[in-house]
């Protein structure tokens, strides 16, 4: 123990005598090390911490799917009729609550406030074990059709919209457009959140009072569900014991539940599962910055090994073994390793906020990102690592020394061979080959991205703004009123100065909301039970099509005649008629939803990608709104600057109805930006780290050729001594770097073709191995190369080989 | 009138640093015709070394002409001093000066490789040169696998297969045994009898005797100029004689 500790002091006196060595050896480690702890706090928080609820290990999502249309990883929703089979038949899940997400209005001053909720079913609480901090859980008769309405408050909607009102409970408030009144029976502790996803959530109201029609639909589907697992089961037996229920019900149920299939997760898997490989990426990338990180550092330490090599040859002349020279020489590179990890974890937290706050929506469990113990213990151990790793092979190398040669500098007569470099160079090309990976993997995800830039929707989204609202219930209360109401805004916007068209749509494409019917088709032979096509089903005025510059194909578009009174209309699109006429005209065809009326086919418009931009579009067929009236919509307008007229468009529904609450009031651009944010932001981190990672690798080539070139000056002299002119000076220290770094681009290319197939999930538009990106990248690394070994063949070929040859 | 191959006037060269003016030649004429065999003798510091730079086109006169077989060569461009110093000289030095990384065969065929000259031809040129010093079963051996005296043959076999019109060497035997040390005085002597033109500096009164003729330096000059029959007098007043 004692000698470690004199180790450790002769190292770090050692390292106070090199301070320059020291200075960027730890700022090379810290970047990278800094890097890691801060992927790693949000891994940590994302993916690793247990969720906030004491039954975390065993909450589960239980989802249904179709299997003949859609896939498991596509499950989600429910029907209320199948989830309660499953809760009566499943032996291992041993609770189930409903919940669907909610937003509203609360009135808490008479102003109203938007709030975001979930109506849940009364388990939940239960199901999370969370105790109301005021108040008591929903009871069974409040949950339950028909119930008197009543609400939970979170702690942070009590605090800030009621005051804290120690009287709350029992308080009746507005809630909602209709601005009923609910009795608040409950405000739950701080820090509670359901659904974890959303932030924040400010309610919540009993779900099965809501449910009306659907509490026997089986074949309508929209609600989420959680489960608690029963003691001892795990996820696959649950999962077994939900297929054999799913089973059942096909066979019991087959109008509606052919193909049925449930999905049973962890519900922290779950949550984590779109946001997973991009944290592993990047995980893995930070990973890779600190190899190169290391890379470099090891290179320093071998350079200075090798000017130690007297002083380490003393000390085994004077009796150390090698293992000593090695601890001794490994104690140095410890201290370096943590002092690196402390000022790594100083950028961190600076880099923490940085992430956070560039992080796309939807990312859950940020706010719970931070350096706790468990970061702390990974960067401690991440430090030792890298100590040991950047410190291993140097300490190995210059402990292996030859005490005759060095002590009587039996090197003369020839120029010191390259021997000692090999390691050198092996490092750097290790150091090529990890940029290399990390470069190809950023440039797929920048083709990617610039494909879905480049990808057409089917429609314009630039110079649309979009407003979004939802008519008052007490003061529209029916589907004439409401259409009045939205029309007069449609009116008034359209007659706006700027304005060039101005229309109505019930869900906005890439926003996130979409709802899907089944579908039949008159004169068609009918659809095997639970085979049955499904379609995005939207409600639209007539001058949606011009506005959003969907293009008609075939037919007509709608017209102010295709109101409630007239004959039922449908406008589909390509995909529908290509799949079902694609050699008829389908204008004039006719197709039904459920038991409703025929609606009969009256244009055709091109596909549009409604759910993402990665997805080809798929059916949707467009209603007319005065046919199918639905009260919450977008209302969309197009103009040159669609920014500026957002205000007037807030406006206007302030002059219509002062009291009228509006909810998106936005750009359609920005929403189709919304839905590349997450790919923007792996991008971008990938991107700076291969560009950190590119930094390295150029510090790597150029450091290992300015010392070549220090320690071959005397060979140089020689060359030039012999007729060598500076040019071939320069050709040959250029064309070492140029081996170096073919070598490490061959072995990086060979690997970048390995690990981008692990990308493919996340890539659009560009194959995981794909050329123009892999030779781009071959280009730019050879250039930085050249760059980076120019100063140094610069310097040799500046040599003066007097000096060279009677210096050496 | 035999060909003047090295011709010096009045050559100078002053080493100037921020405190210190210090004069390493001091007017310096010198003629070293072809096939001639010229030591240059003196005690440490006294200028051998610069001299033999200069000669060598490894360092530039601070004043003075310098004309190497028929150019002028005391102000030209790196590039070109270069392309005169590959083609006319050949360096024989102290500490052989030989590349670690090259074998035998690869040290002697460098100088050719920096002139252009195809590669059946420097072959045959570099196999030849280590023939004429005893050293061409040793190619693919490296420097470091050598003896002290044979890795000089091998220097002398990479000065010689240039083909240069000067051999200059600065104290070839210092890092030498004896024996070697003898050994490479006798092969310096047979390619002077075969036509090669030497310079040699030296510090040791034994290999002078090498020498058609022996310039002793001074504190920059030169002081004073022997010839070998007179050395060769003086020494047998003294009682000695050349074997």
């Amino acid at each position: 123990m004692h000698d470690l500790l004199f180790d450790f002091r002769f190292g770090l006196r050692a390292l106070l005598r090199n301070r320059g060595f020291a200075l960027i050896s730890i700022a090379t480690l810290a970047l990278a090390l800094g890097a890691n702890s801060a992927i790693f706090s949000v891994v940590n928080a994302i993916l690793l911490r247990p969720l906030p609820f004491s039954t975390s290990d065993r909450l589960v999502t239980i989802a249904g799917y179709n299997a003949a249309r859609g896939s498991r990883a596509e499950a989600e929703i429910n029907s209320w009729p199948n989830l309660a089979d499953v809760h009566k038949q499943s032996r291992k899940i041993s609770r189930i609550a409903a919940w669907s997400r909610s937003a509203a209005f609360l009135y808490p001053g008479g102003e109203p406030v938007r709030l975001n909720g979930a109506s849940v079913g009364r388990e939940l609480f239960e199901i999370l074990d969370v105790k109301p901090e005021l108040g008591r859980p929903f009871t069974a008769a409040e949950d339950s059709p028909g119930a008197a309405p009543v609400i939970a408050l979170s702690h942070a909607t009590w605090t800030r919209d009621f005051g804290a009102d120690p009287g709350i409970i029992g308080r009746s408030i507005r809630f909602g457009t209709a601005g009923k009144s609910r009795v608040v029976v409950a405000v739950l502790p701080p820090g509670v959140r359901f659904p974890i996803d959303a932030d924040p959530v400010d309610f919540w109201i009993p779900v099965e009072p809501l449910l009306e029609a659907n509490y026997t639909e089986r074949g309508a589907w929209y609600l989420d569900a959680i489960g608690l697992l029963a003691p001892g089961a795990t996820v696959d037996q649950a999962q077994a014991d939900a297929t054999l229920i799913a089973k059942r019900l096909e066979k019991a149920y087959p109008e509606n539940d052919t193909n049925f299939r449930l999905a049973i997760d962890s519900l922290q898997d779950r949550l984590t599962q779109n946001v997973r490989p991009s944290l592993l990426l990047l995980m893995t990338a930070v990973g890779v910055v600190l190899l190169i990180g290391c890379a470099n550092v090891a290179n320093l330490s071998l350079a200075r090994g090798a000017a130690r090599h007297r002083e380490i040859a003393i000390r085994a002349a004077l009796g150390a073994t090698r293992a000593r020279i090695v601890r001794q020489l490994l104690a140095e590179s410890l201290l370096l390793a943590l002092g690196a990890g402390v000022v790594g974890l100083l950028f961190a937290s600076w880099g923490l906020q940085l992430l956070v706050s560039l992080a796309p929506p939807g990312v859950p469990r940020l706010d719970a990102v931070t350096l706790d113990a468990r970061v702390l213990a990974f960067a401690l151990a991440l430090s030792v690592a890298t100590g040991l790793l950047f410190g291993l092979a140097p300490a190995l190398a210059a402990s292996k020394t030859n005490l005759t040669e060095t002590l009587n500098d039996a090197t003369r007569g020839s120029t010191e061979g390259r021997k000692r470099n090999r390691v050198r160079n092996a490092i750097v090309v290790a150091e090529i080959a990890l940029s290399l990976v990390m470069l190809v993997g950023a440039g797929l995800l920048l083709r990617s991205f610039v494909q879905l830039l480049h990808t057409n929707p089917g429609f314009e989204p630039r110079g649309v703004a979009v407003l979004e609202v939802s008519p008052r219930v007490n003061l529209y209360a029916e589907d004439p009123q409401v259409l009045a109401m939205q029309n007069r805004i449609l009116d008034e916007l359209a007659r706006t100065p700027g304005v060039q068209s101005a229309g109505l749509i019930d869900a906005l494409p890439l926003a996130g909301d979409q709802q899907i019917n089944t579908f039949t088709i008159v004169g068609h032979a009918p659809f095997p039970p639970g085979e049955g096509p499904a379609a995005t089903v939207l409600s639209v005025t007539p001058t949606l099509f011009e506005t959003m510059q969907i293009t008609l194909q075939r037919g007509r578009p709608f017209t102010a005649h295709d109101d409630a009174n007239a004959q039922p209309v449908v406008i589909v699109d390509e995909t529908f008629a290509n799949r079902f006429f694609p050699s008829v005209d389908p204008i004039g065809r006719q197709i039904a939803f459920h038991s409703g009326k025929p609606k009969t086919i009256v244009g055709v418009v091109r596909g549009i990608r409604f759910a993402t931009l990665t997805e080809a579009p798929t059916m949707t067929f467009y209603l007319p709104q005065a046919q199918r009236t639905v009260r919450r919509v977008s209302i969309v307008a197009r103009t040159a600057d669609p920014d500026a007229l957002l205000p007037a468009m807030r406006a206007i529904v302030r002059r219509i109805d002062p009291q009228q609450p509006v909810l998106g009031v936005r750009t359609l651009e920005a929403v189709r930006a919304d839905t590349l944010a997450g790919r923007r932001f792996t991008l971008t981190l990938l991107g700076v780290l291969a560009a950190l990672a590119l930094l390295l690798a150029a510090v790597g080539i150029y450091s290992i050729m300015s010392y070549s070139v220090a320690q071959r000056t005397s060979e140089i002299g020689i060359r030039m001594a012999l007729g060598a002119r500076a040019e071939d000076v320069f050709r040959l220290i250029v064309g070492q770097a140029a081996r170096v770094t073919a070598v490490g681009v061959g072995l990086g290319m060979i690997a970048a073709l390995i690990v981008t197939r692990m990308m493919r999930s996340l890539l659009y538009g560009v194959a995981p191995g794909d050329p123009l990106t892999i030779v781009a990248i071959c280009l730019l690394l050879g250039g930085v190369a050249l760059v980076a070994s120019w100063v140094p063949a610069r310097r040799a070929a500046r040599v003066d080989p007097l000096l060279a040859i009677y210096n050496s | 009138m035999n060909e003047a191959l090295i011709h010096l006037q009045d050559v100078n060269k002053v080493f100037i640093t921020e405190e210190l003016e210090t004069h390493a030649l001091t007017s310096v004429h010198l003629t070293i015709t072809k096939g001639e065999y010229v030591s240059i003798a003196g005690p440490s510091g006294c200028g051998k070394s610069t001299l033999l730079s200069i000669l060598g086109l490894l360092d530039a006169p601070s004043s003075g002409r310098y004309t190497l077989a028929g150019h002028e060569v005391a102000s030209l461009a790196p590039a070109e001093r270069a392309r005169i110093r590959n083609r006319e000289v050949g360096f024989i030095f102290q500490a052989f000066n030989l590349i670690g990384d090259l074998t035998v065969y690869e040290n002697v065929e460098l100088p050719l490789t920096y002139r252009g000259i195809p590669p059946a031809e420097r072959k045959r040129r570099a196999v030849d040169a280590l023939e004429r010093v005893g050293m061409a079963h040793r190619t693919k051996h490296y420097p470091a696998q050598l003896s002290g005296g044979q890795q000089q043959r091998v220097a002398v076999a990479r000065a010689l297969a240039g083909e240069p019109a000067i051999l200059l060497a600065d104290e070839p035997t210092g890092n030498l045994d004896s024996k070697n040390g003898e050994a490479v005085m006798d092969l310096l002597r047979e390619l002077h009898r075969g036509g090669a033109t030497i310079c040699m500096v030296t510090h040791d009164p034994r290999f002078t005797r090498y020498a058609d003729r022996t310039l002793h330096l001074f504190d920059g000059r030169i002081v004073e100029e022997t010839r070998q029959r007179d050395a060769e007098e003086k020494l047998s007043e003294s009682g000695f004689a050349i074997a």
